[in-house]
């Protein structure tokens, strides 16, 4: 067994690993990210509701 | 009520006349299946030796990128002059639709390769247009026809269609092109009747399983 | 100070796309404990192959890989044809998932591959008729993935995406047999003759079963993604 052949295997499995675990953190990010966007896009729309709200009673 | 066959004839001649008229593709996919030729022979410094063996490879290569040519306009007319829409509202059975593209698109690319035939056999000096090599061109015509309407449908409706359609297109037609290219092979070097079959049934097996499979699923791409 | 922190009233409503849930934490779980088993498997457990030596080891993750490649394109298939004919979003966004999943899994399947093939063949790729299938297949469902993005119309990707999972599906049969007709060098599948080592084999289910579990983990993970995209755009088109 010639031992250069070793290197072969042991990148395969390397990259094996950074793949599946890159790929993970990718969807982490855009999981990480989405929620941010939803969070201001709610925040946004209550804040609308309750400045609305408020000028409604008034008038 | 017109019967669903005169509605395939109506939408073909339609279609005919309008080519008929404006001289739009024909002549366009002709000079550049020539121009794909030239340029073969330029990449492959083609003599008669070597010919034979390229041959087969060439006329896919040219018949189907010229057939990409024809696909890419056979819905673009509807869609940018807005008859599309005029087409559904139409009481026309999308099935008749989608079958008058196919024929047509097969007409084009049949037409234009009995052109590019024996520009090729003047060119190289090497004679291929046999019988037995119609029905290869014709199986391998229909089934490249058959799945490239019904993305040439889609990629109208997509961003950056031009990009879309050959993606689209040359990857699930991988087995037609090896197909034709194998049998045309054969018929060039005489092969055996029945290596030849095998490659003509494969060609029929995918016209009939995509071309009903495409007649069905065609629905789902007009439908709005 | 990060504004974004602090929570309003209305904003733990959970919906969709929500928090991850203990049946995740259980999948995660697993294939994490379920990859180191079957590294020792495939590494320490499983025999040193007579003629090939521990390049062989490959095996273990590259054909559990293929497997689920070829689960994960069969579960756009089915997520197609559901969805056109159920009409239910959920079916598209299971197979615009999967497929995603199943482009990763195949490109990792083509590399290992050649790394293995490198060193057994002395090349690193070759036309053989499993690798060219294999490559067209990784080719359609790239080509899938472009025409999810390019499709501007929401339902009009849906219907497109679910046309091409089902031409594609259909075709690879015909590819695998017209390439197979083209030539061949690949070894034969071993598993159903019965010819591998029962270590080898045991090994080889470990992998399989751990990788199946993190599909569907990365399937559960990815699917809230496309929850989460799908509420932004209601809230975004409602707002006008």
């Amino acid at each position: 067994m010639p031992p250069q052949n070793l290197v072969y295997l042991f990148a395969a499995y390397s990259i094996i690993m950074v793949v599946l675990i890159g790929y993970m953190l990718f969807l982490s990010q855009q999981i990480g990210d989405l929620r941010n966007q939803l969070t201001a896009l709610r925040r946004q729309r209550s804040e609308g509701n309750s400045a609305q709200a408020t000028h409604g009673n008034r008038g | 009520m017109n019967s669903w066959l005169d509605q395939v004839s109506a939408l073909l001649w339609k279609d005919l006349l309008t080519e008929l008229r404006t001289r739009e593709l024909l002549g366009g996919m002709a000079l550049f299946t020539f121009l794909v030729l030239l340029t073969f022979n330029f990449a492959f410094d083609l003599r008669i030796d070597n010919v034979g063996s390229v041959a087969p490879g060439i006329l896919w290569v040219a018949f189907s990128f010229a057939g990409i040519l024809g696909l890419g306009r056979s819905f673009v007319q509807e869609k940018d002059r807005g008859a599309m829409d005029g087409l559904l509202v139409a009481p026309v059975d999308r099935g008749a639709i989608y079958l008058a593209k196919f024929l047509g698109n097969l007409l084009f690319m049949i037409v234009v390769e009995a052109i590019a035939l024996p520009v090729f056999t003047m060119f190289f000096n090497f004679g291929v247009a046999t019988p037995s090599l119609a029905l290869v061109i014709f199986l391998g015509t229909a089934g490249f026809a058959a799945v490239g309407t019904l993305f040439a449908a889609m990629a109208a409706n997509t961003r950056a269609r031009d990009v879309m359609l050959p993606l689209l297109v040359f990857p699930i037609c991988v087995p037609v092109i090896i197909a034709s290219v194998a049998a045309t092979s054969l018929v060039i070097d005489g092969g055996t009747l029945t290596n030849r079959l095998g490659w003509l049934e494969m060609l029929a097996a995918f016209d009939l399983i995509f071309g009903i499979l495409c007649f069905v699923v065609f629905e789902f791409v007009v439908e709005e | 100070m990060n504004v974004r922190t602090l929570p309003l009233p209305n904003e733990r409503q959970e919906t969709r796309g929500g928090t991850l849930t203990w049946l995740d934490g259980l999948l995660a779980g697993s294939s994490a404990v379920g990859f180191v088993v079957a590294l020792y498997a495939a590494f320490v457990y499983a025999p040193t192959e007579a003629v090939q030596g521990d390049v062989q080891r490959i095996f273990y993750f590259h054909v559990s890989l293929a497997w689920l490649a070829y689960l994960a394109f069969f579960v756009v298939f089915l997520g197609s044809i559901v969805y056109l004919w159920k009409r239910s979003e959920w079916w598209d966004i299971l197979a615009r998932s999967s497929a995603e999943i199943g482009v990763v899994l195949t490109t990792l399947v083509l590399i290992t591959g050649s790394l293995w093939g490198r060193p057994i063949w002395g090349t690193w790729w070759t036309w053989d008729a499993r690798l060219t299938t294999t490559l067209i297949l990784w080719a359609i469902y790239v080509v899938y993935l472009m025409l999810r993005a390019y499709s501007s119309d929401r339902m009009r990707g849906a219907r497109y995406g679910a046309i091409l999972g089902i031409i594609g599906f259909a075709d690879v049969p015909i590819v695998q047999m017209s390439v197979v007709w083209w030539r061949t060098l690949h070894p034969q599948p071993v598993i159903e003759e019965g010819a591998l080592p029962p270590q080898m084999l045991v090994a080889f289910m470990i992998s399989l079963v751990v990788f199946t579990v993190f599909y569907v983990f990365l399937l559960r993970i990815r699917v809230r993604i496309e929850w989460l995209k799908e509420e932004i755009a209601q809230l975004q088109e409602s707002e006008g």
